[in-house]
Order: structure tokens, then C-alpha cells, then sequence
């Protein structure tokens, strides 16, 4: 019944918001544009693109579990995590064959990589084989995530550059080679989403497990695999931020889930799991998110500000997930 | 002598440490169709359940074909040429007709991508057989019940079965869809493909069946050929008594008018819908599938907004009410998709019973009495013979499909409603349950209450009712008093305004 009249309440008003949350982007744009001169600028265009792209891995990885009806609030700290044992293995590398090289970018992203589906591995298995509650289960693994990195760190500065790991300083035409891998990645995760085997079972399972069940689709075995792909984005995420960076401090990647997650909302990905797809609403969701972030620094705004406007963020997104939104961005 | 297709020996079940299955033996004959009944909780589900793969029996063997049979999911199921139309519907809605077809094996390119094309051409060429016109690329969520579980039921053949089992497949199709399901059974059998057919609706099972059988509380209590039973056999057999009457009557009086609507418009399927019903009443609304029946009584209840027209309730104008107003005013609505709208699924039969009522239920301090809503849960599942294990751990999902909808009913009859509208009150429930329901519909109406139901049954609305409308094409087509009731003239006003589905 509920989600009936929800659907009925958004027949009427639809036509309000069907633009609404471009509406409010634009204005936000023209804001922005008239307090800075350099914000309505290529290059700044080109800047936003570049900080949105590690983060968009997350949000391809995070497509999978809120495919399920899942989430991974242990993003962010997962993206800290994989980021620290990624630079630490490269920075003993360095030290033993010398800085830079293919060898050192082979092994750091790897070990990203591992890490970040290892931590995706026993999130997974926890939530299903458990049935720990998704959000609990990641939540308490943040906690976990972040300790660890901190115990690794010792809480101080870990330089990443210093090793020769500079993916940013790669230049395909105007933009770094991060971009370009990124583009990659989110082409194959959506192919992977919508035209293999294993993406339509989970998008099905997504919408009625019982039945997948009853079908025969191993759920268990596809969750957890949703669980390892989100794990393995984030790292992967992480160690290319962390390239951009240049450096680690304890800060870093702190709370990028609540970028991640509204971004994916934002494009379409229902919270409720079985809808939505990558291309192209979770683009534009980061990249929109990434652009207000943007503007609020060249504003030079309060920094706590900031915080102010995620929040909001993830209220419009949710909201209108709750609604069942169809407007344009879906 | 014709072979046995399909032996089960010994298979016994038990869910949580309570036993719903106690040995069952049965042989089904190759190419034969074989009806099973028996009441809602008997186990006949789970049966099936058991042999489509989808449970583990915790006793007991299967053979199929001669060959030992020991399936480990549904899968095995599949490889062994069994297929199963499982009771409710098991498509995902967010997927497209074509994906829904494919789902367990989706026709794969050089890459491993998922060939739409293709798919989409397969499944308009499947479809066909089954004169199932839908465009493959279509939203499972966009399609009406009927188009549904025809799908459902077509994505079930689609393996080349030898075994088909149908566990109550009837119960949200149109005539002409179950007609249609019909010649898709006698097809079947005709290839020599056997079939185990699970209905309440004695009469499709005497029309289809050769052999029948009967189960009780989880025993198997008869196997025989159609044609050596009768109707009132089978039943005594079911129940273990004897029914009497199939509609039982009560000495009531009817008073003044309650409810009254006038030139009703919502929505796209009514159009012009007027009715008044009074206390006391039993006003059935017959109407064929899309002739906007249910959608009058969602717009009486204030589920969906009016376009047109006015409603008077008690004397003074009710219009623009929404559900909630609708609720404290005093009305009821029983909807026709309980499985979606009516129940919580994963909290408590307890819980769900005192849904309605709960507010009522809280004394001054908001505190609720919780003694007290323990009594009313306890004789509501008494009135209705509801079975249930234990009502405060089992959770509404563990019930059997036909005691699901007697907790929708039973929530909303013990909030006393002065007006009670029922959309299909007893599909999916067995005789005796049905029984049970048209007496609370008679004690309702007794107590001064009026009653509103819809049913596609007609002989149900004549057995009950004091006065049938009937509709068609969103409009009134004609209204019968009691002494007058004749299936041909009902048939007739239905038809009137085309079936237009
Ligand atoms: N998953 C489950 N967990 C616990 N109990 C269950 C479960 N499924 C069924 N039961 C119980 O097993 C019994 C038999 O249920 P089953 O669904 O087989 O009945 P049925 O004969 O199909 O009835 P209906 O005609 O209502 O569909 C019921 O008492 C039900 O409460
Ligand atoms: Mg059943």
C-alpha cells in the first residue's frame, strides 16, 4: 500500500520536481560563477572531473551492493585503509629498487586492490552468512578500517609521492590518466551490471530474494561476490585519491561514503535495491556532488559549511528515492 | 496397468521442530492429471516444495521415473523435468517480461552478454503459444495480476517438462485467461506430460483431473480416480466432517442507508459508478476483470482520489477522505492483493491481527493492553480456524497462503467495522474457511453493519448477498434484488458493456 500511494502522490506532483534537482544544480552553478571568476573556467571543469574520478570507482562498486538492497558505509574508511597499506608496501619497494617505474604502480594498485576485496570479502560473508544487518555490519568495520590505518600510520603524514607513484602526472590529452582509467572501469561495471549473467540475477535478486531462491540463483554466493566488488572499488578508489593527494593523513577519505552513497542515489540507485544502473545517472550524481564541493571551497565558504551541505545532500537524495523519484536525472 | 511417474515414500517435513508433513506415500500415474486438496495449512505446498527441490524433506525418499530422486535445489528439480508454478507469483518486477523468462539461463553472446535481441524475439514467439500478448521489453511491474501469473506460468514450461506441478494457479487469472490455462493442461497432457494440479476450486479439479487426492493436517487420507468421487465426498474427506450448507443464513433485518455514492469517476477504469447500501445489507458487486470493481471500492475507500461525483456517508458528505479518515469513520477494506497491501510479512501473526485495531486497544496513557489484544488475536484465529503454530513467534510469512488471507480478514473484522468491504474475500481458502468467512459476513450484517463484496464468483455473491450490482465498463449495468437472482440475466448486464480487459 505505502509504496502505492507514493507512486500516486509522485504522479501529481511530478511535473514539479521532474527538473528540480537541476534546477537547483544550475542555480547553484550561476552562484558559484558570479562569486569566482575562476569557477565557470575549462580548467576548473577539468579539476572537478579529476577529484570526482576515484570516487566514482566507489560509486560503481557501491551500485552492486545497493543493487541487493545492501549498503558499505566502510567506503570511506576502506579507501584510508587499502591507501596506507598500498603506500606502505610501495614506499619498502622504493626503498629496495629505487622510485617510479611501472613496478611500483603494478604493485601499489594491486595491493589496493587486495585489500580493499578482502575487506569486502568479510563484510559480505558476515552480512550474509550472519545476517548481520548491512549498515551495522559496515559500520562497525569503519570503525575497525580507520583503527588500523591509524595503528599503521602511527596518525602521521605518510608521503605517497616520494615513491614515484604520481598516476595524476600521467597526461592523456587535457586530463590525467586517472580519468581515463576510471572511464574504463565505469563502462565495464555497467556492460557488467546490465548485460552479464551475474548482473541481472543480482538485480533481480535485488527485488525479490525469495524468488531468486526458489529459482535456483545462488543469492549467498552473488551478495557476497557484490560485497567484493564494492571492497575492491573502494581500495582501488582510495590508492589513485591517494596518488592525487600526494600524501596520507588520518583525514583522508574520511566520510567519501556519504559522497558515494548520495551520489549513487542521486543517479537513480534506489536504496531499496533492484533499480537503477551506472551510466549514466551515477555520473552525473558524483560529478554533480564533486561540483558543489568544489564551488563551496572557491567561495572560500566556512568550512563547516561544507558539512551543512552534505548533509542536505544526502536528504534530497533519500528523499527522493523515498518518493520514488523518475525524474530526469533516472 | 500404466507406470508411476513420480513415488514418494515416508517424506516427512518439519518446520522449526513442529511436524507440517507425517509420512506421505503417493504415486502419481505417468501422463495422468492429478488433483490434490485438502485445507489451508494441510501441507500441500510444502509438498510440492519438497518435490520441486525447494525444501529438503527431512525424511523419506522420492523416485522419478524408477530412479532415485534427491533433489538438492530447484535446479535438480529442473534437470529431472519437473516444473512448478509456485502459489504466488515469483517474478521480479523491476525486470522486463523477456528477462523474467530468461533469468535462470540467459541466451549469452561471444562476450558474455546478455543477447536482448534475441531474448526479446524468443519470448514474443513463446508468448504466442500461450496468447499472451505483452511486449517483451515491458516492466514485469507495469502488467495487471492476470498477465502475471500467465507469465509465471509460461516461464515455468519453458524447461521441457515432464512433471508440471500448478499450486493453485488460478487464483488472479480471468475467465478467459483460465480457460486459456485449461487448453494449455489438456495440451500438455496431451504430449503425455503429467501434471499435479492444487486447487480449492472443486469443480476445476473434477474438470481436469483422472486421480485425486486428499490431504489433512499432513497425512495423505485418500488417493482415487475422479470419477469414483463426489464433491461432498471429497469435502467430508478434506475436513473430516460433513458440511451441511455451503452458505449458511441468519434471521436480520435491513435498516436505513449508510452509504451512498453517487456518479463515481476515478481513474481510467470508472467511469460512472453509483450505488447506496444500507444497514444490514449484503450488497455484492459483480463485475467482470477491468470492469472497474476493485478500483470503485479503493476510490470509496479513499485510496484513490474521485474525478467525479459524490459520497454521502451517514447522511453528510465524505468525499475527499483519505484511507486513514476512511478507518476512523468506521469503514473496512479488505483488499484484493493481500499479499502485497494486506499483510507485514516478516512481524508476527499476533502483530498483524492487532494492526487495526491497536489504537483502540491504548488506554489513557497511550499504553496498550496487551492481555486484552491477546484474548481478541486468540478468538480471532478461533472464528476463523486460522492455522497457526504460535502466534507471537510465527511470522505472518510462514503461513500457508490461504491462512495469510484469513489474518487480513480477521485484522480487520475484529475492529468492528460498520462498514465492511471485502475485494474477493475468499480466494485461496479452503471450503470449510470459506464457510467460516460467509458466517462473519452474516454476523456482521446481523450486528447492524452494512457489507460490500466483490467477488468474481458469482455463486458466491448469490449464496450470500441481499442485492448484487453488477458493472461493467466502469459503469452500473444493473442491480438484482435477492428473489430475483438468475445467472444468466448477471451474466448478461456483465457482458453488456464488452469485456474489455
Ligand atoms: N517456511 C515455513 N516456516 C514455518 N512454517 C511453515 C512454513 N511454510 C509452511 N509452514 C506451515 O506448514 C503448514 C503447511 O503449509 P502449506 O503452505 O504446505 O499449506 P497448504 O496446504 O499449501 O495451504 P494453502 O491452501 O493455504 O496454501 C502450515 O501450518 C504452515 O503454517
Ligand atoms: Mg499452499
Amino acid at each position: 500500500m505505502n509504496e502505492k500511494t507514493a507512486k500516486r502522490f509522485n504522479l501529481s506532483w511530478s511535473r514539479l520536481y521532474e527538473y528540480g534537482v537541476y534546477v537547483i544544480f544550475l542555480l547553484m552553478v550561476i552562484v558559484f560563477a558570479f562569486s569566482n571568476p575562476h569557477f565557470f573556467t575549462v580548467k576548473n571543469a577539468i579539476l572537478i572531473v579529476e577529484q570526482s574520478s576515484p570516487l566514482m570507482l566507489g560509486v560503481c562498486g557501491m551500485a552492486f551492493v545497493l543493487m541487493l538492497g545492501g549498503i558499505d558505509i566502510s567506503a570511506g574508511a576502506n579507501m584510508y585503509l587499502s591507501a596506507v597499506t598500498s603506500a606502505l608496501v610501495m614506499q619498502k619497494f622504493a626503498a629496495a629498487n629505487g622510485p617510479g617505474g611501472p613496478a611500483v604502480y603494478l604493485i601499489g594498485i594491486s595491493t589496493a586492490l587486495l585489500v580493499g576485496a578482502a575487506i569486502g570479502l568479510v563484510n559480505g560473508c558476515f552480512i550474509v552468512k550472519f545476517k548481520m544487518v548491512p549498515f551495522i555490519m559496515t559500520l562497525a568495520m569503519t570503525s575497525v578500517l580507520t583503527g588500523i590505518g591509524l595503528i599503521l600510520t602511527k596518525a602521521e603524514l605518510l608521503p605517497v609521492r616520494a615513491s614515484g607513484f604520481q598516476p595524476s602526472s600521467i597526461r592523456v590529452g587535457p586530463v590525467s590518466m586517472v580519468v581515463v582509467i576510471v572511464l574504463i572501469f565505469t563502462v565495464v561495471f555497467h556492460y557488467l551490471l546490465k548485460y552479464t549473467v551475474y548482473g541481472r540475477q543480482l538485480t533481480a535478486q535485488g527485488n525479490n530474494e525469495e524468488a531468486a531462491r526458489k529459482l535456483g540463483i545462488r543469492t549467498e554466493r552473488n551478495a557476497i561476490i557484490a560485497y567484493v566488488i564494492c571492497g575492491a572499488m573502494a581500495g582501488f578508489g582510495g590508492v589513485l585519491s591517494a596518488g592525487q593527494v600526494g600524501a596520507l593523513s588520518s583525514n583522508f577519505a574520511k566520510g567519501n561514503e556519504f559522497d558515494i552513497i548520495p551520489a549513487a542515489v542521486l543517479g537513480g540507485i534506489s536504496l531499496f535495491g533492484g533499480k537503477g544502473s551506472i551510466l549514466p545517472g551515477a555520473v552525473i550524481g558524483i560529478v554533480l556532488v564533486n561540483t558543489i564541493t568544489n564551488g563551496l571551497t572557491m567561495m572560500a565558504a566556512n568550512p563547516y559549511v561544507y558539512t551543512i551541505v552534505r548533509g542536505v545532500i544526502i536528504f534530497i537524495a533519500v528523499m527522493l528515492d523515498s518518493i520514488n523519484y523518475k525524474g530526469e536525472l533516472r | 496397468m500404466s507406470t508411476d511417474i513420480l513415488t514418494l515414500k515416508g517424506i516427512r517435513k518439519s518446520f522449526f521442530g513442529t511436524e507440517v508433513l507425517h509420512g506421505i506415500d503417493i504415486s502419481i500415474r505417468k501422463g495422468s492429471v492429478h488433483g490434490l486438496v485438502g485445507e489451508n495449512g494441510a501441507g500441500k505446498s510444502t509438498l510440492m516444495n519438497v518435490i520441486g527441490g525447494v525444501f529438503h524433506a527431512d525424511e523419506g525418499e522420492m523416485m522419478v521415473d524408477g530412479k532415485p530422486y534427491l533433489p538438492q535445489s530447484p535446479k535438480d528439480a529442473q534437470k529431472a523435468h519437473i516444473a512448478f508454478v509456485h502459489q504466488e507469483l515469483n517474478l521480479f518486477s523491476n525486470l522486463t517480461v523477456a528477462e523474467n523468462l530468461f533469468i535462470e539461463d540467459l541466451p549469452l553472446g561471444a562476450f558474455k552478454q546478455v543477447k536482448y535481441k534475441q531474448m526479446e524475439k524468443e519470448t514474443i514467439k513463446y508468448l504466442k503459444d500461450f496468447q499472451v500478448n505483452v511486449n517483451p521489453k515491458t516492466k514485469v511491474e507495469n502488467l495487471s495480476m492476470g498477465v502475471r501469473q500467465s507469465i509465471e506460468i509460461a516461464k515455468a514450461l519453458i524447461i521441457n517438462a515432464d512433471v508440471v506441478i500448478f499450486d493453485e494457479p488460478t487464483t488472479s487469472l480471468t475467465k478467459v485467461e483460465k480457460d486459456q490455462l485449461f487448453r494449455i493442461i489438456a495440451d500438455l497432457k496431451a504430449r503425455n506430460v503429467t501434471i499435479i494440479y492444487i486447487s480449492h476450486i472443486l469443480e476445476d479439479v473434477f474438470e481436469l483431473c483422472d486421480d485425486i487426492s486428499v490431504l489433512r493436517d499432513g497425512s495423505l487420507v485418500a488417493t482415487m480416480p475422479a470419477e469414483e468421487t463426489s464433491r461432498d465426498d471429497l469435502i467430508s474427506l478434506m475436513v473430516g466432517r460433513k458440511l451441511e450448507n455451503v452458505y449458511p443464513t441468519v434471521e436480520k433485518t435491513i435498516g436505513e442507508e449508510v452509504l451512498r455514492c453517487e456518479h463515481i469517476a476515478s481513474g481510467p477504469l470508472v467511469k460512472d459508478a453509483s450505488l447506496s447500501l444500507h444497514r444490514g445489507e449484503i450488497l455484492g458487486v459483480f463485475g467482470l476483470m477491468g470492469s472497474g470493481r476493485t478500483e470503485l471500492m479503493r476510490a470509496l475507500f479513499g485510496l484513490d482520489k474521485l474525478s467525479g461525483g459524490e459520497i454521502t456517508y451517514k447522511g453528510k458528505p465524505f468525499t475527499h477522505h483519505t484511507p486513514k479518515q476512511a478507518i476512523e469513520a468506521g469503514i473496512a477494506f479488505v483488499t484484493e492483493d493481500r499479499r502485497d497491501e494486506g499483510l507485514l510479512m516478516p512481524k508476527p501473526v499476533e502483530e498483524n491481527l492487532l494492526l487495526v485495531h491497536l489504537p483502540a486497544l491504548a488506554g489513557k496513557l497511550g499504553v496498550v493492553d496487551r492481555k486484552k489484544g491477546e484474548d481478541l488475536a486468540d478468538q480471532s484465529i478461533e472464528a476463523l480456524h486460522t492455522k497457526v503454530q504460535n502466534k507471537k513467534t510465527q511470522m505472518a510469512c510462514n503461513l500457508s497462503g490461504g491462512n495469510q488471507q484469513k489474518v487480513v480478514l480477521g485484522k480487520w473484522i475484529m475492529h468492528e467495522p460498520e462498514v465492511l468491504i471485502l475485494d474477493e474475500p475468499t480466494r485461496g481458502v479452503d471450503v470449510g474457511a470459506k464457510y467460516e468467512i460467509y458466517t462473519i459476513i452474516q454476523e456482521r450484517a446481523k450486528e447492524q453493519s452494512c457489507v460490500l463484496v466483490v467477488s468474481s464468483e458469482m455463486e458466491e455473491l448469490m449464496g450470500i448477498c441481499d442485492r448484487i450490482v453488477v458493472m461493467s465498463a466502469g459503469r452500473m449495468a444493473g442491480e438484482i434484488e435477492r428473489s430475483e437472482f438468475e445467472q444468466n440475466s448477471i451474466m448478461e448486464m456483465a457482458l453488456a458493456g464488452g469485456e474489455k480487459a
